[in-house]
C-alpha cells in the first residue's frame, strides 16, 4: 500500500513538475525569438547605439528578456504608451489587442516592432508571432519593415509562416 | 533501465528548459521554431470559425484543430481519416466514399453536403449533390496539410449554404515547411500504395510555391456488404481504386494561386439486374479541378480588401452493365458535369481596438450543371442542362465591451435565381471570466437548399422541389487552462432542425426527395489535452449527442448517442521516437433494417523521426481485428468497415 502511495506521490510530482515551468518556458521562447529577430534585422537609416528593448502587457517575457540580454542593452517593462518614446524594439502582448493607445505606437518608423496575434499584427506590425497548438511560428510584414527602414535577412525570411 | 535513464535525461532537460537563457546561449532561430509549447487553446490562431485570423478565444464559437504533427505520426492517409479525430464527427465508409456524421445528425447517402468544406478558404463542395468529398479524392494529399480546422456549429451568417452542421477547412502548408523535394511513400498490407512527390521552394523577396503529383492505387478490395452474394466476394481481385492528383500553389505576400486536380477510377463487380447469376464490373470516372486567386490588400490603416476568385469542375461518369434484350451485356452511362465560379469580396473595417466589422460579398456562377444518361454513350435516353446564380451579402461586427466580455453579432442573406431567399443571424457573447477560464453563447442558423441533384430528380418525376432545411443551434461553451498544463473544454448545444431533406431511396419505384420531419439534436462535447514537457502528448474527447424526430421521437439513423476518442503520444528511448496510440468509440447506431452495435477500435503507431529530413512510421491500425458495421448508403446495406491492417509510411525531404 505504502508503495503504491509513493508511486502515486511520485507520478503527481512528475505530472505538476513541468507545469510550474510551462509559462516561463513559453515566455522564455517568446523573448529568444524577438531576440533573433533583432539579430537578424538591419537598421538600414540611423541604426541605434544601444537597443532599448520595451515589454507591454506580458511581465514573463520581460524578465525573460532581461536575463537573456547582454549587459549594453536595456529593457523596459512599459505600464501605459507614453513610456514608449525611446524604444527601438516594441514588444506588444496579445491582452493589448483590444485597448485603445497602444496600435499607434506600431506606426513609428526606425521601430522594430513585434506582436502577438493576427488582431495586432493587422494594426501595422512588422513582426507577429503565431500561436499554433505546439509550436509559435511568426508571419512578417515585409513591405512594411522595408517602409521603415529595415532589412531583414534572407534567412529569417524562409523560416516566416507568412510574408506580407 | 533503458527507461530509467530515459526519465533522468528528461527530468535534466526540464531543469534546463526552466533556466533562464543567456544571450550566448539563444539556440538559432530555427531551433526555436521547432520547439514544442503548451499553447492555451484560447490563443491559438484560428481562421475558420470568424472567416479571418483571430485568437480562438475571442470566436463565439469554437474551432477544433488537428495539425500535421497528428497527421504524421498517426498516418493520416486521407480527409476521411483525419476528419475521424475531431469531437463530435463520425466517419464511416463505403469503400468507396467516406460518409460524415455530424452532432448526431448524417443523413444516409448525402455525400457531406451538410458540411461547408473548404481548401485554404476556397469552396470545393460540388454543384450537383453539394458533396464534399473526403477520401482518397480529397484534393490535397495529408502530407501538404499544415492543418485542417473543424468549426462545428451553424455557420451559415458567414458562409451561407451547406455551412448546416460545421465548417471544414484545409490549410496547406507554407514556403516555411515546403522546401526541396519531398518523396511521401504509404502502404498497407491490403494491397494500397500511396505515392506522392512534391517540390517547394520559398525565395527571401516573398515568392514561394510548391507542385505536387501524386498517385493512389488499392487493388483487391475487400466487399464491404456483409450480405453480398458468394459471386461479388469471390471477385474482389476485380475491385479496385486509383487515384491521381495535381496540386500547385504560388504565394506572393498576400496573393495566391493555388490549382488542383483530381482523376479517380473505381470499379467493383456487380450482379446484373436482370440475371442475379451473372456479374460484371460497375466503374465510376471522376474529375474535379478548382483554380484559385485569392488577395488581401491593407487599404488603410483600418481597413483590408479580401478578394477571392475561384473557379471549379466536378465530372462524374457511371458505367452500369445490364443485359441488353439482345442478350449481350451492355452499359448505361450517366454523365454528370458541374462547372462554377465563386466570387468572395470582404472588407474588413477595425475603427478602433474595441470594435471589428466584416462586410462580405460572396456570388457564384453556376454556369454549366448537366445531365446525361444513355446506353454505351451513343444511345440516348435522356438529358438536362440548366445554370443557377447565387449571392450571399453578410456582416458581422465584433464589440469588445470591456477586457472581460466581447458581443458578436452578424447576419447573412441569400438569394439564387431559384427563388431560395433565406436570412441567417448569428449572435454571440465571449465572457473572459479570468486569464484562465471563458465562457461563450451562441445563437445561429444555418440553411442548405435542395441541390441540383434533388431538385431535378423531383422535377422529373413532376414533384414539387423541397424547401430548404433550416437549423438553429443554441451553444454554450466552457473553455478553461487547469493547473499541470490541462486543458479542458465543453459545449452544450441544443438545435432545431426542419425540412431536413430526406429521399425516400428503396420505398418506392420513383426517387423523390422531401421535407421530413423536424429533429431536435441535443449534444455535449468534451474535450481534454494535456501536453507534457517530456514531450507527451494527450488529447481526449467525448461527445453525447441525442438526435431525435419530434414527432415520434425516434432516433435518426446513423446516428450513435456518444463518441470517445483518444490520442496518445509517449516518447520512448529518444526524444525522436514516439509510440502513438488512438482510440476510437463509438454506441450503437440504428439503420432502417437493425441496429448495429457499438465497438471500440484502437490504432498503435511507431513514428520515427530521425532527422528533419526524414520520416518513418510503422503501425497497426483496428490493432484487434474489432469487426465492426455502419449502414451510411440509402440502401441501408451493412458494410463491414476496415479490419486490421500493417502499414509503413516514409517522408523523405530531399533539401
Amino acid at each position: 500500500m505504502s508503495r503504491l502511495l509513493i508511486a502515486l506521490l511520485l507520478a503527481a510530482t512528475a505530472l505538476y513538475q513541468p507545469a510550474l515551468h510551462a509559462q516561463s518556458a513559453q515566455a522564455s521562447l517568446k523573448a529568444a525569438l524577438l531576440y533573433r529577430f533583432v539579430q537578424y534585422s538591419e537598421w538600414s537609416v540611423n541604426p541605434p547605439v544601444q537597443q532599448i528593448y520595451c515589454i507591454a502587457g506580458d511581465a514573463e517575457v520581460f524578465k525573460a528578456l532581461t536575463t537573456m540580454l547582454p549587459e549594453q542593452a536595456q529593457t523596459v517593462l512599459l505600464e501605459n504608451a507614453e513610456q514608449a518614446t525611446k524604444c527601438t524594439v516594441l514588444f506588444l502582448s496579445l491582452e493589448l489587442a483590444s485597448q485603445t493607445g497602444w496600435s499607434p505606437l506600431l506606426q513609428s518608423s526606425g521601430r522594430l516592432t513585434v506582436v502577438e496575434g493576427a488582431e495586432l499584427f493587422r494594426q501595422g506590425a512588422m513582426f507577429g508571432l503565431i500561436a499554433e497548438p505546439q509550436r509559435i511560428s511568426f508571419r512578417v510584414n515585409l513591405t512594411l519593415a522595408r517602409q521603415n527602414g529595415f532589412h531583414l535577412s534572407a534567412q529569417m525570411l524562409k523560416l516566416a509562416k507568412e510574408i506580407h | 533501465m533503458h527507461i530509467r535513464y530515459t526519465v533522468l535525461i528528461k527530468s535534466l532537460l526540464l531543469c534546463v528548459i526552466s533556466m533562464q537563457l543567456q544571450a550566448q546561449q539563444v539556440p538559432s532561430l530555427e531551433e526555436l521554431l521547432q520547439q514544442p509549447t503548451s499553447t492555451d487553446p484560447r490563443l491559438i490562431e484560428v481562421s475558420t470559425s470568424a472567416r479571418h485570423a483571430q485568437s480562438a478565444g475571442e470566436s463565439s464559437q469554437v474551432t477544433y484543430i488537428v495539425t500535421d504533427e497528428q497527421i504524421r505520426r498517426f498516418s493520416l492517409r486521407n480527409l476521411e481519416q483525419i476528419l475521424s479525430f475531431f469531437p463530435g464527427l463520425y466517419v464511416s465508409s463505403d469503400s468507396s466514399y467516406g460518409y460524415l456524421t455530424a452532432r448526431g445528425i448524417g443523413r444516409p447517402g448525402d455525400y457531406n453536403a451538410r458540411i461547408l468544406l473548404l481548401v485554404d478558404g476556397t469552396r470545393v463542395n460540388d454543384n450537383i449533390y453539394d458533396a464534399g468529398m473526403i477520401g482518397n479524392n480529397f484534393y490535397i494529399d495529408p502530407q501538404l496539410i499544415d492543418r485542417v480546422e473543424y468549426s462545428p456549429g451553424s455557420g451559415s451568417a458567414l458562409y451561407g449554404n451547406n455551412a448546416f452542421l460545421g465548417v471544414v477547412n484545409v490549410i496547406t502548408k507554407r514556403g516555411n515547411k515546403l522546401q526541396g523535394a519531398q518523396l511521401a511513400v504509404a502502404a498497407n498490407q491490403h494491397d494500397q500504395l500511396d505515392l506522392s512527390l512534391s517540390y517547394g521552394l520559398r525565395h527571401a523577396s516573398g515568392h514561394e510555391g510548391w507542385l505536387s503529383l501524386s498517385r493512389s492505387q488499392q487493388d483487391d478490395i475487400a466487399v464491404a456488404d456483409i450480405n453480398a452474394p458468394a459471386i461479388l466476394t469471390s471477385q474482389r481481385t476485380l475491385n479496385e481504386d486509383l487515384n491521381h492528383k495535381l496540386a500547385a500553389s504560388y504565394r506572393y505576400r498576400r496573393l495566391q494561386l493555388q490549382m488542383a486536380g483530381v482523376s479517380r477510377t473505381r470499379q467493383e463487380p456487380m450482379l446484373l439486374a436482370e440475371d442475379p447469376s451473372r456479374s460484371d464490373i460497375f466503374k465510376i470516372k471522376n474529375r474535379n479541378y478548382f483554380i484559385s486567386l485569392q488577395h488581401g490588400h491593407r487599404l488603410t490603416e483600418q481597413t483590408e480588401l479580401y478578394t477571392h476568385l475561384s473557379t471549379n469542375g466536378f465530372h462524374l461518369t457511371t458505367f452500369t452493365p445490364f443485359i441488353f434484350p439482345t442478350g449481350e451485356v451492355r452499359r448505361y452511362h450517366f454523365d454528370v458535369t458541374g462547372k462554377w465560379t465563386n466570387l468572395d469580396l470582404r472588407l474588413s473595417y477595425t475603427p478602433d481596438p474595441s470594435h471589428h466589422l466584416l462586410f462580405g460579398i460572396d456570388g457564384q456562377h453556376d454556369q454549366h450543371q448537366s445531365y446525361r444518361f444513355s446506353i454505351d454513350d451513343d444511345i440516348p435516353l435522356l438529358g438536362a442542362s440548366s445554370d443557377n446564380n447565387r449571392i450571399g451579402l453578410y456582416l458581422q461586427h465584433g464589440w469588445q465591451l470591456s477586457d472581460k466580455h466581447k458581443f458578436i453579432s452578424g447576419f447573412r442573406y441569400d438569394y439564387t435565381k431559384q427563388d431560395v431567399r433565406e436570412f441567417s443571424p448569428k449572435l454571440g457573447w465571449v465572457w473572459q471570466i479570468n486569464d484562465k477560464q471563458s465562457a461563450r453563447l451562441s445563437y445561429g442558423t444555418a440553411f442548405r437548399a435542395p441541390n441540383e441533384y434533388e431538385q431535378k430528380t423531383n422535377l422529373y418525376n413532376e414533384l414539387p422541389v423541397p424547401e430548404s432545411e433550416l437549423i438553429r443551434t443554441l451553444e454554450a461553451n466552457w473553455q478553461a487552462q487547469l493547473a499541470n498544463s490541462w486543458s479542458v473544454g465543453a459545449s452544450l448545444y441544443h438545435s432545431r432542425v426542419r425540412n431536413l431533406i430526406t429521399g425516400n431511396f428503396g420505398e418506392s419505384a420513383i426517387v423523390q426527395f422531401f421535407n421530413d420531419r423536424s429533429v431536435e439534436a441535443l449534444g455535449l462535447e468534451t474535450t481534454t489535452a494535456k501536453d507534457w514537457q517530456t514531450g507527451a502528448k494527450l488529447q481526449l474527447s467525448l461527445s453525447i449527442q441525442r438526435a431525435r424526430y419530434n414527432t415520434d421521437q425516434i432516433e435518426l439513423t446513423n446516428s450513435p448517442e456518444r463518441l470517445f476518442k483518444t490520442q496518445f503520444s509517449q516518447p520512448l528511448w529518444q526524444e525522436n521516437i514516439h509510440l502513438n496510440w488512438h482510440m476510437f468509440a463509438a454506441s450503437a447506431r440504428t439503420s432502417p433494417s437493425w441496429q448495429m452495435p457499438g465497438y471500440a477500435r484502437h490504432d498503435l503507431l511507431l513514428s520515427w523521426q530521425p532527422s528533419s529530413q526524414l520520416s518513418i512510421v510503422l503501425g497497426l491500425k483496428n490493432v484487434f481485428d474489432k469487426t465492426y458495421v455502419d449502414a451510411p448508403l440509402p440502401s441501408a446495406a451493412i458494410l463491414r468497415q476496415p479490419g486490421r491492417s500493417t502499414e509503413l509510411s516514409l517522408n523523405w525531404n530531399f533539401r
